[in-house]
């Protein structure tokens, strides 16, 4: 595995791309296979509501169903997660870690070398579309009828990669021209979100110029799943040429910029004279951010903060706008569908109030969550990285700088559920929509204890485990944790496993209430994980990288 | 003069691995002391249990009285450490950093940071990421120095210096040692080692050899000595002789190479004994001195085998 780079790539990827192939492989068997008649039939009373979401097309078929329901914005916009982070960091990880000038010293050019890790990703993306072919091929034969053969499916995880792979491109692309992985992750994000919702705007908007803009457009303009559906193979080329296009300028500036610095930037680093040097000694003494642990945190996260906090204030108004529109029409379409009602059997849809819990409250747990986890697996990374050993080198004992770092994170969900509290609540006066205050106010502040108990749970294992370990068995409980929860209302699990579930445990308090019990417990959880990470790291080793 | 570091029999390993074995040394306040070892020896590891960064299997450290790992924080306030290698926030510039590890420091000159950051000719306007290493090495000096602590813990501080740095790193340490404070620090130079260091301490495979002053190690008279034989030789004439540490075979079975430290009476009298027809004597640099404490004990024993 270690004769190439190409070889030494794939090695990497393999985690991530057998990960993100089997769990499609899984997720897609199991949602096709449950594509009955009945189901799509139900589903097809809400096409109307969601039709922002996308563009409804054979949706009285199981393939039509399912490529609606997931396949036209939901995962092109999972899927592209790891492909972006992976093109970020393709050469800008290497070089943060100091290993690219290793690299290069070999007699691999600066092309090669880019072009071989490029390859690598392009092969685990092909596996991925493989093995998302072989889980929708094997959903419908359990399904029965025979409606998708291999060669569709294949094809319709060839296009699903291919738009993922252009936002690799993309992340690659902007990583040659700023300074590090995670800045060029964060733009290529919000592009992503920006062309998804040119996409849905351009729709809404009766055919508008504005999707022309979005690559989920060209996207979307095959669905090969869809027999009947009018594919047009030049978008897809010009999806593969745009992103080939990304891969020519990534080749072009990496080719010519210093390792380390960014390819519009470099000249200003380095001319700084002495005297401008001397004065950074005094602006920073000067910044609040260098006086504590905690503030040191709080503004190192501040940038990726803002946009997640920013992106929950834009989850929250545009549900918030929509709801009085559909409220009553969702409500019928729930009363008349009894798989529909089943689902939601424990979410009411008859008030604003309640409708705004079942939609926003079912996803902004979630994400409330992820930021906490993003936000904790720094201190996993900062530890595994042996960025904390001149912090632990100062008079701060261990126990304070872990007790500073976990309260700048908790500060920092504590402010996304404050965030989701006032936009809802400002949002209901500015367009005079009638809410629950208080149980909104027990929505909001019920997704702090679930999002400390993850920043507990990374900080207890972090210690004594690596960062990939740390973040595999976090996510995986999370994961599972959703899934348990989602799937309560068809699946009856035993009572012990439905309690170790946060989501499960933050519950439905935008109709019920606030259930201190179960807050106060989820919040007594988080503190022992607390105590438990202070008292284990009394004891560690703090290793070298 | 009391001593502001003390070891016991300290032990740390790592799983199957090597860490240190009962490594027991003083060190005296005042004094510059030199750690030297071959890579992997210990060193790091030594240095780190000393900060409380690595928590030791068996025996004890202490720093100024205080035990290095209960009472960690305390240590810490007495004690500047510049690690072997280090990393920082990449985004960060150096003033920020410098800033940074003032606050949680405390006590920190704003006119003495700026005096040592004007004598290495470090840029602190620079993002960590764009340092090199040298430029690492002197942000690293800079926050190990700044708040005057009356201990300096400093593993391979010259690392990435150019000689002109290297030489402003020396009259640091010599205005250090004016002062009455104390450094402790590791190096693979000798020359910087004979320059700066008042003892010196050498670690193989987690043991300490030998910890002595440094003009005591320059003296000791470890002569190599090759002799001539008549007839075909035996090492095992040798082997058991007074101050013989190394005796093996030569170019060919008549010539026998040996590494003796002290009188030579014994040696002679056997290579008389056997016939000699020519000795030939020869008293080894510091640096092979060194060379021999950096060899593997197995090599070492082999060659005395």
């Amino acid at each position: 595995m270690f004769r190439s780079i190409l070889s030494k790539s794939l090695r990497d990827y393999r985690v991530p791309m057998l990960a993100w192939g089997f769990g499609l492989l899984v997720f897609m068997a199991a949602e096709v296979a449950m594509a009955t008649p009945t189901v799509v039939t139900a589903y097809l009373s809400l096409v109307k509501i969601l039709s922002f979401w996308g563009d409804p097309y054979a949706m009285n078929t199981p393939e039509g169903y399912i490529t609606f329901r997931y396949l036209e914005t939901a995962w092109p916009i999972l899927l592209s997660i790891w492909p972006i982070l992976a093109g970020a960091r393709l050469v800008r990880g290497e070089e943060e870690r100091g290993t690219m000038e290793v690299l290069l010293a070999t007699s691999q050019s600066r092309t090669r070398l880019l072009l071989e890790k490029v390859n690598a990703l392009v092969i685990a993306l092909l596996v991925i579309a493989v093995l998302f072919a072989v889980g929708v091929v094997g959903g419908f034969a359990a399904l029965g009828g025979g409606h998708v053969d291999f060669v569709r499916a294949l094809l319709a995880g060839l296009n699903l990669v291919l738009l993922a792979f252009f936002f690799g491109m993309v992340a690659l692309l902007l990583s040659q021209v700023t300074t590090g992985r995670r800045a060029a992750a964060g733009w290529t994000s919000g592009l992503l979100i920006l062309f998804v919702f040119l996409y849905m705007a351009g729709r809404e908007l009766n055919g508008s110029w504005v999707q022309y803009l979005s690559p989920v457009y060209y996207y979307n303009l095959n669905r090969p799943l869809i027999a009947g559906f009018p594919d047009q193979p030049l978008a897809a080329l010009l999806l593969l040429g745009l992103a080939v296009l990304c891969l020519g300028g990534s080749v072009f500036l990496f080719a010519r910029r210093d390792i380390g610095r960014s390819a519009i930037e470099s000249q200003r680093e380095v001319a700084s004279s002495r005297q401008q040097a001397l004065r950074s000694l005094s602006r920073a003494e000067r910044e609040v951010s260098t006086r504590t642990v905690g503030l040191q945190t709080l503004f190192a996260d501040g940038w990726s903060s803002f946009w997640w906090l920013l992106g929950i204030v834009a989850f929250c108004a545009l549900w918030q706008f929509l709801t009085p529109g559909i409220q009553k029409f969702v409500n019928q379409v729930v009363q008349q569908t009894p798989w529909l009602a089943h689902y939601l059997y424990d979410t009411p849809t008859n008030t604003n109030t309640a409708l705004l819990g079942t939609i926003v409250f079912a996803f902004a747990p979630a994400l409330v969550v992820i930021l906490a986890l993003t936000l904790a697996l720094k201190w996993s990374s900062d530890l595994e990285d042996s960025r904390l050993e001149l912090v632990f080198s100062t008079p701060q004992s261990r126990q304070r700088v872990l007790l500073e770092r976990f309260g700048a994170n908790a500060l920092i969900v504590l402010l996304a559920t404050i965030v989701t509290w006032l936009t809802l609540t400002i949002g209901a006066l500015l367009i005079n929509l009638s809410i629950n205050q208080g149980r909104l106010l027990a929505a909001s502040f019920s997704m702090l204890p679930p999002a400390l108990i993850t920043i507990g749970l990374v900080y207890a294992l972090a210690g004594r485990l690596r960062y990939g370990a740390v973040l595999g068995i976090v996510t995986a409980y999370l994961v599972l944790s959703y899934l348990q929860e989602s799937l309560e209302g068809n699946i009856q699990f035993p009572g012990w496993v439905t309690s170790l579930s946060i989501f499960h445990l933050y519950g439905n308090p935008a109709f019920l209430g606030m259930d201190w019990t179960n807050f106060l417990g989820m919040t007594g959880v988080a503190i022992a994980l607390l105590v438990i990470s202070l008292l284990q790291f009394r004891y560690v080793d703090i290793e070298l990288g | 003069m009391p001593a502001i570091i003390q070891t016991h029999q300290l032990t740390k390993s790592y799983g199957k691995s090597r860490g240190i074995l009962e490594v027991t040394f003083d060190i005296q306040e005042g004094e510059v002391f030199g750690f030297l070892g071959p890579n992997g020896a210990g060193k790091t590891t030594t240095m780190r249990t000393l900060m409380g960064l690595l928590r030791t299997n068996s025996g004890s450290a202490t720093i100024g009285g205080l035990d290095c790992w209960t009472q960690s924080t305390e240590v810490k306030k007495l004690v500047g450490y510049l690690p072997g290698e280090f990393t920082f926030d990449p985004g960060l510039r150096g003033a920020q950093i410098i800033e940074y590890l003032g606050h949680l420091r405390g006590g920190v000159d704003q006119a003495y940071v700026r005096s040592l950051v004007k004598r290495l000719g470090l840029d602190p306007s620079k993002r960590f990421r764009a340092y090199s290493h040298g430029n690492k090495q002197k942000l690293g000096l800079v926050q190990a120095f700044m708040h005057k602590p009356r201990l300096l813990i400093l593993d391979e501080p010259t690392s990435g210096l150019d000689p002109l740095n290297q030489q402003e790193f020396y009259k640091m340490v010599a205005e250090v040692r004016a002062e009455g404070r104390t450094i402790f620090l590791s190096s693979h130079i000798l020359p910087e080692v004979e320059q700066t260091c008042d003892r010196v301490a050498v670690i193989r495979e987690g043991r300490l050899v030998t910890i002595d002053q440094v003009s005591a190690l320059k003296t000791i008279r470890q002569r190599d000595i090759e002799i001539a034989f008549a007839d075909p030789a035996s090492v095992d004439w040798f082997k058991q002789a007074a101050g013989v540490t190394r005796v093996a075979q030569g170019a060919d079975e008549h010539i026998l190479q040996l590494v003796v430290q002290g009188d030579l009476a014994q040696i002679i009298q056997i290579a008389s004994q056997h016939g000699a027809t020519n000795i030939a004597t020869r008293e080894p640099s510091l640096e092979e001195v060194f060379l021999r404490f950096y060899e593997p004990q197995q090599q070492s024993a082999a060659l005395a085998g």
